[in-house]
């Protein structure tokens, strides 16, 4: 079950980080309007070029972003922050941790992890004007 | 198919000796196919293809529970002739309540304690689930699940129409749902098996077609060439699956030897002919392209490859990426005698197909 706050069932979502709190501290990039694969190509390439650790957010309007970049976080041993509806967007929190060194990320395909539940569309409430 | 066109152009319901010869025909081509799944031939209606059965088994099952509700519980990666009229008839109706989808996990599979929890919900009428999913190949605990669903006298649809001829038929259900193309027949018949335990009704006046479940005539030579590739498919089943279960497992190595790269769904509890994978950061319509240029047609359940422009709804049930999504369906060897050849064709293709997309999208 999905617990509350946590709306990408990830186990690596931190719930209590909200996406639009660390602003100040993260890359944003803006693929609204853009379709799969694009949105997550656009996170991998922002990632590579920020130091390690970096935060980036993304903003979507692709309806496959929300199971795909939740996907690659777990593909990529990544972090997913948060996950908010912003209107017509969805704004992804994501820590790099091994994207800036692509070559030591886990390659072939993840071991399959029946405790993963599958990611439910962001439920959080919308905060009019915040995007 | 055409000794059946020949056969079988006459209308069964008239009484002159051609009409007759159409109706012993007809009889045949249900009682072959009734034999073949275990059932008597009076419970097997004959329907315009397997989406219309799947409609037609659910309706008539929620319209003779209508006194107990009219919820429906289904997996989320059912067929989307279940799940849209479930969501649909619960929107129209106000009560978001009238549709319980139940999760499942990575693998595709129905979690049993959801799926319980989902039929204790309050004016729960039906129930449906898959015997195995057609785009990622993982079985369902179907005796489990049709169990919870006896021991609270709420009838279970099963959709066997992606593996019915192909992997064993399904013992545990109330009503079972097949295509003819499953066992590679003819597109345009769907198989409705009716046991007479089950409470079934669909509202208006009875028909008098096939059993009353029915309001269209089977064409003849249809279910003549759907009876015919069932007896030519289970006479070879369980070798043919052997050898197709064979060829998927080195597709999967083949693809799971690729960087980041994500073969979906149970690697051994599946469907033998089904395959599905997705590449991270590669395009799925460009794949697809890149191997039809190399003689090798693939599926995609990528959001790009789909009139709607929405991914599959069943990899993004599972969590599973679902860009960079290629998927094979193997056919019968007796169909097509060159399957190993072009499994080994896409295993050698696909390492440099999947290089060039991801080249190509790197430099968008």
């Amino acid at each position: 079950m999905t617990p509350p706050g946590d709306p990408t069932g990830d186990p690596t979502v931190d719930p209590t980080v909200d996406p639009a709190e660390s602003d100040a501290a993260t890359v944003t990039v803006d693929a609204r309007g853009l379709r799969c694969p694009l949105p997550v190509l656009r996170l991998a390439q922002a990632l590579a070029q920020q130091p390690p650790g970096t935060a980036v957010r993304l903003l979507a309007t692709d309806p496959a972003a929300h199971t795909d970049v939740a996907a690659f976080v777990r593909m990529r041993g990544l972090l997913l922050l948060g996950v908010r509806v912003e209107g017509e967007h969805t704004a992804y929190l994501v820590r790099g941790v091994s994207a800036t060194a692509p070559e030591a990320a886990p390659s072939g395909p993840p071991a399959a992890d029946p405790g993963m539940p599958p990611a439910a569309p962001p439920a959080r409430p919308t905060t009019p004007g915040e995007a | 198919m055409a000794a059946a066109w020949e056969a079988g152009w006459a209308d069964p319901r008239r009484l002159h000796a051609e009409g007759r010869r159409a109706r012993r025909l007809l009889d045949e081509a249900r009682s072959v196919l009734a034999q073949g799944l275990g059932v008597a031939p009076e419970t097997l209606s004959f329907t315009p293809g397997g989406p219309t059965a799947l409609r037609l088994g659910l309706e008539g099952l929620r319209y003779a529970a209508r006194r107990t509700g009219a919820r429906l519980v289904a997996a989320t990666v059912e067929h989307s002739a279940i799940l849209l009229p479930g969501r649909h008839a619960a929107a129209a109706a106000g009560d978001p309540g009238q549709f319980g989808p139940v999760p499942v996990d990575a693998l595709g599979r129905v979690d049993l304690g959801a799926w319980a929890a989902a039929l204790d919900s309050p004016g729960t009428a039906v129930a449906a689930l898959q015997s195995a999913n057609g785009e990622v190949g993982t079985r369902q605990p179907l005796a489990a699940a049709h169990e919870e669903c006896r021991r609270r006298g709420i009838p279970l649809l099963v959709d066997a129409t992606a593996g019915l001829g192909r992997d064993a038929t399904p013992e545990s259900y109330d009503v079972l749902v097949g295509d003819a193309r499953s066992f590679a027949g003819p597109p345009g018949i769907g198989l409705l098996v009716l046991p007479p335990r089950t409470r079934w009704r669909l509202p208006g006046p009875p028909t008098e077609v096939e059993g009353g479940r029915v309001d269209i005539e089977p064409v003849l030579p249809l279910a003549l060439g759907a009876a015919e590739a069932w007896a030519q498919t289970v006479a070879a089943r369980d070798a043919d699956a052997r050898a197709a279960r064979a060829l998927v497992d080195t597709i999967r190595a083949a693809a799971a030897a690729i960087p980041d790269t994500e073969v979906v769904g149970d690697p051994l509890d599946r469907l033998p002919h089904v395959v599905t994978c997705s590449f991270l950061l590669a395009d799925g319509e460009a794949l697809v392209t890149e191997l039809d240029r190399r003689g090798i047609a693939v599926a995609s359940g990528s959001a790009c490859t789909s009139s709607t422009l929405e991914p599959s709804h069943v990899l993004a049930a599972m969590g599973a990426l679902t860009h960079g999504n290629i998927r094979v369906t193997l056919p019968l060897e007796s169909v097509s005698p060159q399957r190993t050849d072009d499994v080994a064709a896409l295993v050698a293709a696909l390492p440099d197909a999947v290089a060039a997309v991801r080249a190509q999208l790197q430099a968008r």
